[in-house]
């Protein structure tokens, strides 16, 4: 399927939302094959490759379904279909934040423990593990997932001013581990080379 | 014109970014062309993957077939007639949902037009802002938050955290706070006091009018391991019981509500190890409390957590003899017990039972990919 284009969906994917949306078996079974590895790349970028992600793509997957009568086309299927799983994961976020992200006993406990380590880069997610989760969140969502702080504040329903600070909050953070990083990375390509 | 240092350069690219992050209004000043610094090479390859990997789709897996049927099992095709009811039906329970949500207080919110809060991050919060979870707040004038009826406000300088809003509860930092209305949880050094209105609190020096503002009682002791004999977590939800332990009825016990409240602000607070411990002392001395048995559910998914699946299994047992409305959940918690403790055929009932029962489960899909 196409990703998001100034001209909306494409006259295929509107064929085949309306389909689905009309109650046609094959259209229904088609269109959530087509969106699933959307969902599921929305869910795993909030909540890490795990059980906590792959709940979050089933209920996605569900609210899809439900969701046909409201998608307008004015943009394409996969990023109507990326901010439904992204409002599936955060919807889990809530409920299960407290186990699944702040303790590091729990995370060294469990042995499928919510881990972005698979879905993004090594040092990524070493460094936004360092992060308080809120503000985890919402450096994902705008910089990862490109979301502006408008429909940051309705996805997360908080103020913009708090979206703001949690933003200001994180980036900062990373910056003083990004840099941290790159001096030890330097000071030892300088021990390497003596 | 003189030439800015490095210093000035660093700031002028991170008040730069900062902005631009936050979709506000740059600075007029400009960095210079071709100016490199391997900061912020580092800084903005960081943000560039961050973007390409987090918007790529995930992978196709053989679970799919499984997650996209359940999918079209819950959401079945209706016929037009009994569509438009259903939509009417669902229009107005949604209606009715927002209503009762919008009523309900759900963060901490600044009160009045008195003062301003201003977060670590330089942020002004206004009247009528949702204060963050968290992060350090610093009273300018004086300032109050409010939740619901319940209203704090705070000296001019004080500083204070926002640990859990549904609990109205907050660490004072610096400064002092007066309560207004409600009741509000205070930590304060290290204890934690329940304050009401009229009450005071200073930093280092507690200034309560009642002399019954408590700190937190110490820890209870590390629970030894469970054998079949010492299984004290499972008492029954009602009937017997029997009497508790030497050591375990001396023990000076709170009761069921409070238990649960410090239970819940302890696992909000982040700080599984002691909200474990809270909830186990909850479900040993008031094993018949309503507040007990919903809190079976979520010793057991803590103690799943911690990867003590024995323990985590007795929990979700428990709760599902006595029934209660978090059966699919407690249902789900013993498959995935039964999963990491090996157990094939109790596995594979557990799964057949759950799917007879739940059948528009969210966790249908995954249950049937547990089968042995």
């Amino acid at each position: 399927m196409d990703d998001r284009t100034p001209q909306g969906a494409s006259a295929p994917e509107r064929a085949l939302v309306d389909a689905a949306a009309r109650g046609d078996a094959d259209a229904r079974r088609r269109l959530l094959a087509a969106l699933l590895p959307t969902l599921r790349g929305a869910t795993r970028a909030v909540l890490g490759v795990g059980a906590d992600a792959d709940d979050a793509t089933q209920q996605a997957a569900i609210d899809v379904l439900r969701g046909l009568d409201t998608f307008r086309g004015d943009g394409s299927v996969k990023a109507w279909a990326r901010t439904v799983g992204v409002r599936a994961a955060l919807r889990i976020a809530r409920k299960r934040r407290p186990v699944a992200v702040l303790d590091p006993e729990v995370m060294q406990a469990r042995e499928d423990v919510t881990s972005m380590r698979e879905s993004i880069p090594g040092e990524l997610q070493a460094h936004l593990a360092k992060l308080p989760a809120l503000q985890r969140e919402a450096i994902v969502l705008r910089h990862g997932l490109g979301y502006t702080v408008p429909e940051m504040a309705t996805l997360l329903e908080t103020s913009a001013n708090t979206i703001k600070s949690r933003l200001l909050q994180g980036r900062r953070a990373l910056r003083s581990e990004i840099r941290r990083a790159t001096l030890v990375a330097q000071a030892r390509r300088t021990g390497d080379d003596a | 014109m003189s030439t800015p240092t490095p210093e000035e350069l660093d700031a002028t690219w991170q008040s730069l970014q900062d902005a631009l992050a936050l979709e506000e209004t740059p600075p007029e000043e400009a960095l210079p062309e071709g100016l490199e610094d391997s900061r912020w090479a580092d800084e903005e390859a960081f943000y560039e993957a961050l973007a390409t990997s987090m918007q790529a789709d995930g992978p196709v897996e053989a679970a799919d077939a499984a997650v996209i049927e359940a999918a079209l099992e819950a959401v079945p095709v209706s016929t037009p007639g009994r569509g438009r009811v259903g939509l009417i039906v669902a229009l107005v329970v949604a209606a009715a949902a927002a209503v009762l949500l919008w009523t309900l207080p759900t963060e901490l919110r600044l009160e009045g037009q008195r003062g301003t809060w201003t977060t670590e991050g330089g942020v002004a919060m206004q009247a009528g802002d949702v204060l963050p979870e968290g992060d350090e707040l610093v009273a300018t004038q004086a300032a109050c938050l409010s939740r619901g009826d319940a209203v704090l406000c705070a000296r001019d300088g004080a500083r204070l955290t926002v640990d859990d809003a549904e609990a109205h509860a907050v660490t004072l930092r610096a400064g002092a706070v007066d309560v207004q209305a409600g009741t509000w949880r205070v930590s304060m050094a290290g204890a934690e006091h329940r304050l009401g209105p009229g009450d005071h609190l200073a930093f280092a020096i507690l200034a309560s009018k009642r002399p019954e503002a408590e700190p937190l009682p110490p820890a209870p002791e590390p629970e030894p391991e469970p054998t079949a004999d010492t299984a004290l977590d499972d008492a029954p939800a009602a009937g017997t019981g029997g009497p508790l332990p030497e050591a375990e009825a001396k023990r000076p016990s709170l009761d069921a509500a409070t238990l649960l409240e410090r239970a819940r602000t302890a696992r909000g607070a982040g700080n599984v190890a002691k909200a474990t411990r809270l909830y186990r002392a909850l479900v040993r001395q008031h094993p018949r409390s309503s507040e007990a048995k919903a809190g079976r559910v979520t010793l057991g998914q803590l103690e799943l957590g911690r990867g003590r699946a024995k323990a985590a299994l007795r929990q979700f047992e428990a709760y599902l003899r006595a029934g209660g409305p978090l059966a699919e959940e407690a249902a789900w918690g013993k498959i995935q017990a039964l999963d990491r403790l090996g157990r094939t055929e109790a596995l594979e009932g557990a799964i057949e039972a759950f799917l007879t029962t739940h059948p528009r489960s969210v966790y249908r899909g995954r249950a049937k990919g547990l089968r042995p």
